[in-house]
């Protein structure tokens, strides 16, 4: 199982989004950290395929990042999770999973044991425009997982969601992890070091930093906050 | 396949989940009531008394049934002028007795001879009634109106041809509410597509605005089945709302003016018209090819969406076309263009436009509109389809 990001880049009319990043992911938990404009949601949709690069490739086990095949194996959970409020939460998921491709009877076992997991059980049957914003995010999460994806792409997941809830999705994120590959962009950086088995920083479209952070190193939340520094001089 | 069904139900829930879509489809069919029974609103003042025309018009109906099947022959002409003739001298004539009780039941039948002859009012009340005359002269007519329309000399014979077949002297028939439904196809056919182009201009952008397009276009089946799957739902949506319109007003005929005369030369209210048809067949073709311009507007006004990702600058648009097209005429001496100009959906959906005599050359044949329109507007929305699904393709997902 692997991704492979091969000199991806996206130029705007004058700016440069993402700049020639190489990488390639094997199972486990990415951790992706980057200022606003950085360009980490840029590459998360690039790996999405719903942005195409300016240039450069992305595949995942030889298919193509433009492939039904590499979607099918995709979960995806967008910075901004939009929804249509006059659908109830459970309706949403069920639609979710046909595009997905999943059949009726896999479509409506993966949804209620999903509404479970994003305790969200109880809510299903209400319209979608009376969640708070902590169960959007959750009803996102729950989208993301329903095909039980092999890459999973999650920007700002953890947005939104209680304490409770955000050490519960951690801990989800770990088990997911041992058999699949999970981006997740942040500025949590706590979230971060919890969670993720490598550690990705972006700044100005190009990856700063790629690699596992050691316990009894300099702090994450320190190396982080000395790029802004850097930046600011 | 590939979940279409499912993904299908849902697209149609959406649409049906728009507060503007129920709002739009209600109004309209109250307009389609309304336009049905306009023509009973009101009164006639008949010797300073006002009767309610729903009142006077069960009289009317049941003189005009009594001479339902004669002939339009010397003596039913003879019979038309004799009660004309009574009341011509009044200034006011439709407001006296005599016109309400005797004249008024002949009107289809004066009317008839009127346009057929083309003989303005003054004219016709002084007209002797002779059968022969009136017959050579609707043949000099056809010919005239053949040649303002530039027909080329084998659309005539075509025609010619096609009028040697209308059985000759035409019958009289009640049919009010055949006539209704015809005369009014125009304005229900523009409702009809007002409603396709209110309720079908977000199918693709409401992705946008809620920002669903994201998790869309990285499904499996988001770039390809999804596409099909809003496209289906937006032609049965528009041929769905045709047929609720036609329905609508079919039973409201139906009840207040009864189904009498299916089966009248509809040259009866057409008289240019030379082709063995009758009034049921023109309204069965009016309203059928209603269906099929819904389809091709359905059609467009996702596509159009698509390429504009805007709904409300679709809506526009499209409404902006319809709008501008009923003040636009082409001179009829542009033959192509003007020709061409008539195929517009909210043009052609009219008696007029649909019985317009001008035709197509086809393989040393000719095809009459009601052959080649419905064709035309099947491919038109097919090439449309598929360029819609190259634009649908390339979307990315900009900056928000």
């Amino acid at each position: 199982m692997e991704l492979v990001i091969d000199r991806i880049s996206k130029q705007y009319q004058n700016k440069i989004a993402v700049d020639r990043i190489s990488l390639k992911l094997q199972k486990g938990v990415y951790g992706l950290l980057g200022a606003n404009g950085a360009g980490k949601t840029t590459l998360m949709r690039m790996i999405c395929g719903v942005l195409k690069p300016t240039g450069g490739t992305i595949s995942f086990d030889n298919m193509d990042v433009s492939t039904e095949d590499y979607r099918a194996v995709l979960g995806y959970l967008p910075q901004e999770f939009g929804y249509y409020p006059e659908f109830r939460g459970e309706d949403f998921l069920f639609y979710m999973a046909a595009l997905k491709g999943l059949s009726k009877s896999q479509a409506k076992q993966k949804v209620s044991e999903l509404l479970k997991l994003v305790s969200l059980e109880s809510d299903g049957k209400r319209k979608i425009k009376t969640y708070s914003g902590g169960m959007k995010q959750r009803l996102g999460i729950a989208q993301a997982l329903l095909n039980d994806p092999k890459l999973l792409v999650l920007d700002e997941p953890t947005a939104g969601l209680d304490p409770k809830e955000r050490v519960k999705f951690r801990n989800l994120i770990e088990e997911l992890g041992k058999s699949s590959i999970i981006l997740l962009s942040t500025h949590i950086v706590s979230d971060i070091e919890h969670i993720a088995d490598t550690v990705l920083m972006m700044k100005d479209g190009q990856m700063i930093y790629q690699g596992k952070w050691e316990e009894g190193k300099e702090s994450l939340e320190d190396f982080y906050l000395r790029q802004f520094e850097e930046e600011s001089k | 396949m590939k979940n279409l069904q499912t993904l299908y139900r849902f697209e149609l829930k959406k649409i049906f989940a728009r507060k503007i879509v129920w709002i739009t489809v209600g109004i309209m069919l109250i307009l389609t009531g309304f336009t049905v029974y306009s023509q009973l609103i009101g009164s006639y003042i008949v010797n300073g008394t006002k009767i309610p025309k729903s009142l006077a018009f069960q009289k009317i109906k049941a003189q005009e049934q009594a001479l339902t099947g004669r002939s339009i022959d010397q003596l039913l002409l003879e019979e038309t002028w004799a009660t004309y003739r009574i009341t011509s001298p009044y200034a006011h004539y439709r407001g006296i007795a005599e016109h309400y009780l005797d004249a008024f039941p002949y009107s289809a039948i004066y009317n008839f001879v009127r346009t057929a002859m083309d003989m303005t009012s003054d004219a016709a009340i002084h007209w002797e009634p002779d059968e022969a005359e009136l017959y050579c002269k609707r043949q000099d007519m056809l010919e005239h109106h053949w040649s303002s329309f530039y027909l080329y000399e084998g659309e005539k014979e075509y025609w010619r041809r096609q009028e040697l077949s209308v059985e000759k002297p035409f019958k009289y028939a009640y049919k009010e509410g055949w006539w209704t439904l015809l005369y009014d196809l125009e304005l229900i056919g523009l409702m009809t597509l007002l409603t396709i182009t209110i309720c079908l201009s977000n199918v693709f952008t409401v992705e946008q605005t809620r920002k669903t397009d994201q998790l869309i276009f990285c499904s499996r089946y988001g770039k390809g089945t999804l596409y099909l799957a809003k496209m289906l739902v937006g032609i049965s949506f528009a041929v769905g709302i045709s047929l609720l319109y036609t329905i609508a007003a079919v039973l409201l005929v139906l009840v207040v003016y009864g189904g009498d005369g299916f089966f009248a030369a509809f040259q009866l209210i057409d008289s240019n018209y030379s082709a063995p048809i009758s009034v049921g067949h023109a309204v069965l073709i009016g309203y059928g090819l209603l269906l099929v311009a819904a389809l091709l507007t359905g059609v467009f006004v996702m596509v159009l969406s698509e390429i504009l990702k805007n709904g409300i600058g679709t809506l526009a648009t499209i409404s902006g076309i319809i709008i501008w097209a009923m003040f636009v005429s082409i001179p009829y001496h542009y033959r192509v263009l003007s020709q061409i100009w008539n195929y517009l959906p909210s043009i052609f959906i009219s008696r007029s436009g649909i019985f317009d005599c001008r035709l197509i050359p086809f393989f040393g044949t000719y095809l009459t509109n009601i052959q080649f329109v419905p064709f035309l507007y099947i491919v038109i929305a097919g090439i449309l389809s598929v360029v819609g699904y190259k634009i649908y393709q390339k979307y990315q997902v900009g900056a928000r």
